[in-house]
């Protein structure tokens, strides 16, 4: 729906797609061939979808981090590959030739301007890389809650930074209510410091740390370009020694991602880590990914936190303690920018107002018309997916 | 009160109201300026270096606008009378102080501030490069004397909102206005009283780059920014 919407409003714009997309998986994907060959002849005869065919047959090294990146999030495992996941490794590399293909197309016509789902996955990432290297210009654009709009961007949506920047820009600058944004602040505030997570880790410690380490997820951001994103991934092990190099000598405690339960690979890195820290062992206390232990008991028990990638940086700033933001992330441009800084009261209190309008921006509404076909669409959708199970 | 606002809202149908208490109770003869500070309160009271400039023609309504933007915000404003081809010039710089009541007089005349510049309309646009960094608001009385002057500010300056007031003076070009007006990245936002229009760009409605727009002619994608929602902005949209 958003493909046609921009069809119909930007000018001299063409709709293209590679056959792999109606043959093969995407994230998180499960449609039924049939519904995506009936989805292709509808856009083929009603909005002059161009379908570009199989030319090139294999990946680069170098072409495959958008095939990586959507491996990992689908099958939330570190150490995915080809001989672990050989199904959706082989359609994942149908994507990403697809997504080579695509490429020789804008180089080939001399595309000004390319418009994209996500940029990060495997049938995306090789056109956003491209236009990036070679000045062409690229929008990226993702889905809006409840299929009633879209957004646009016009950095990838993982480049956290400049999605920062955009989100405190509107906050400083933006038509909307106050009244109304003093209310969402306090929903999303409580939703933040109530997640599903401390549901989970009820228990509170009574140990004082100096430094408390959260590490992030590896599965999440080992496929992310930092070229593309400025965002890099050193590893949880490299990021710890970072921090202890900094702090020295001092009384920490090494909180794990909760998400890391679910990797199969984690016992192999959890035992890499604590071997590489095993310099400093006597004065680390370690906090698995099962612990019950409520990570908030930890943040008021250390004197100061340290996230890499991690928003629960964003818990820390909440919750009233001093954090320490190695990586490149919106939570770190808001929390140090000046004028946010400069502004009266307290950051626990102020910061999760740019954040409360992050549903906000950049919005693109559908007409009512377009949304009622995209609910039947979706109906329809469904049905093949039931059917498909 | 209560009567007075009633009357208010039966004259200006589409007028929002909003606590006039925070703003010391002031607001003029008609509604567009409660509704213009309703949605930009928040961009006026986050940025120093907001002016505003008010090209106008019409002598009965005169510093209608940056009047209560100064009197409220401090805002430093220009006041252009293209009748008069005078240039009226109140900045913070120039200390300005305000005599007289607290309560808004329309029909003011010049003596009402100390220190405001006054010379004649020669080079303006030239005269705006000495603000280098700042927003600029246009209030603009339209008719056939202003249009130019106005799309010159555009091309030259960050210009954030617009308040075009009787345009159905020059209704028979108006759409033709507006479709420019979407190139250049302003979203329409609302129409007061049937005549009068107020945009504001794009990044100040839904985040998006306005420069996005302008470079791609994506004019037509104004109409589908989304507007914030009323109250719960933590709602997926």
């Amino acid at each position: 729906m958003t493909a046609i919407k921009l069809l119909k409003n930007v000018p001299n714009a063409k709709i293209i797609a590679h056959g792999s997309l109606f043959r093969n998986k995407e994230y998180a994907d499960y449609t039924n061939i049939f519904w995506k060959q009936i989805l292709k002849w509808c856009l083929k005869f009603f909005f002059r979808l161009r379908i570009i065919t199989k030319k090139n047959k294999i990946l680069d090294e170098s072409e495959k981090l958008g095939l990586i990146s959507s491996l990992f999030s689908i099958v939330e495992d570190s150490s995915a590959g080809e001989t672990k996941y050989p199904f959706q490794y082989n359609e994942l590399y149908n994507l990403s030739l697809g997504a080579k293909d695509l490429v020789d197309y804008i180089r080939e016509h001399k595309v000004q301007t390319v418009y994209i789902f996500n940029g990060r996955t495997a049938g995306s990432y090789l056109v956003a890389k491209y236009c990036s290297e070679n000045d062409v210009n690229i929008l990226y654009y993702e889905y809006a809650g409840h299929s009633n709009g879209f957004r646009l961007y016009e950095n990838i949506p993982h480049a956290l930074v400049p999605n920062g920047k955009a989100f405190l820009n509107y906050y400083k600058n933006g038509v909307y209510s106050l009244p109304g944004l003093k209310y969402a602040a306090k929903i999303i505030k409580a939703q933040k410091l109530l997640h599903d997570v401390k549901q989970k880790t009820t228990a509170n410690t009574n140990s004082q740390y100096d430094v408390l380490i959260f590490l992030g997820s590896d599965f999440e951001y080992t496929g992310v370009d930092p070229s593309l994103t400025g965002v890099r991934w050193y590893g949880n092990a490299n990021f710890c020694k970072q921090v202890i190099s900094k702090f020295g000598k001092k009384k920490y405690a090494i909180r794990c991602h909760p998400n890391s339960e679910i990797d199969p690979n984690w016992p192999i890195l959890y035992k890499e880590l604590k071997g590489s820290l095993s310099f400093h062992e006597e004065y680390i206390d370690f906090y698995g990914p099962d612990s019950e232990i409520d990570s908030h008991s930890l943040i008021m028990n250390s004197r100061i936190a340290v996230t890499d990638l991690s928003s629960i940086a964003l818990d820390v700033i909440l919750l009233g303690k001093k954090v320490e933001i190695f990586g490149n992330t919106d939570v770190k441009f808001i929390y140090e920018n000046d004028w946010l800084n400069n502004q009266g009261g307290e950051m626990a209190d102020k910061i999760i107002f740019p954040f409360a309008l992050v549903h906000n921006t950049p919005v693109f509404r559908f007409s009512l018309f377009e949304i009622l076909v995209a609910n039947i669409l979706y109906i329809v959708h469904r049905s093949f997916q039931k059917i498909s199970n | 009160m209560f009567l007075y606002n009633f009357l208010f809202k039966i004259k200006y149908p589409l007028l929002k109201f909003f606590s006039l208490k925070n703003f010391g109770g002031v607001y003029s003869s008609k509604g567009q300026d409660i509704f213009m500070l309703k949605y930009l309160y928040n961009f006026l009271s986050n940025n120093d270096n907001v002016i505003f400039i008010e090209l106008n023609t019409n002598p009965k309504e005169q510093f209608l606008l940056s009047n209560l933007f100064f009197r409220i915000f401090k805002n430093d404003f220009i006041y252009v009378d293209l009748n008069k081809k005078l240039i009226v010039e109140c900045l913070k710089k120039n200390k300005i102080k305000i005599h007289g009541s607290s309560k808004l007089n329309l029909g003011i005349d010049l003596s009402f501030y100390e220190n405001c510049r006054h010379y004649a309309l020669t080079n303006f646009l030239n005269d705006l490069a000495k603000f280098p960094d700042c927003f600029f608001n246009l209030i603009v009385y339209f008719d056939k004397k202003s249009i130019n002057l106005f799309f010159n500010i555009l091309e030259k300056k960050d210009v954030k909102t617009i308040f075009i007031q009787g345009n159905k003076i020059y209704w028979h070009e108006i759409k033709k206005i507006h479709n420019k007006l979407f190139m250049l990245g302003f979203v329409f936002h609302s129409r007061l009283n049937g005549k009068d229009d107020f945009f504001i760009k794009s990044e100040m409605v839904n985040g998006f780059s306005s420069k996005m727009i302008e470079k791609y002619s994506l004019g037509s994608l104004n109409k589908w920014i989304s507007d914030p929602p009323d109250s719960d902005y933590t709602k997926p949209r």
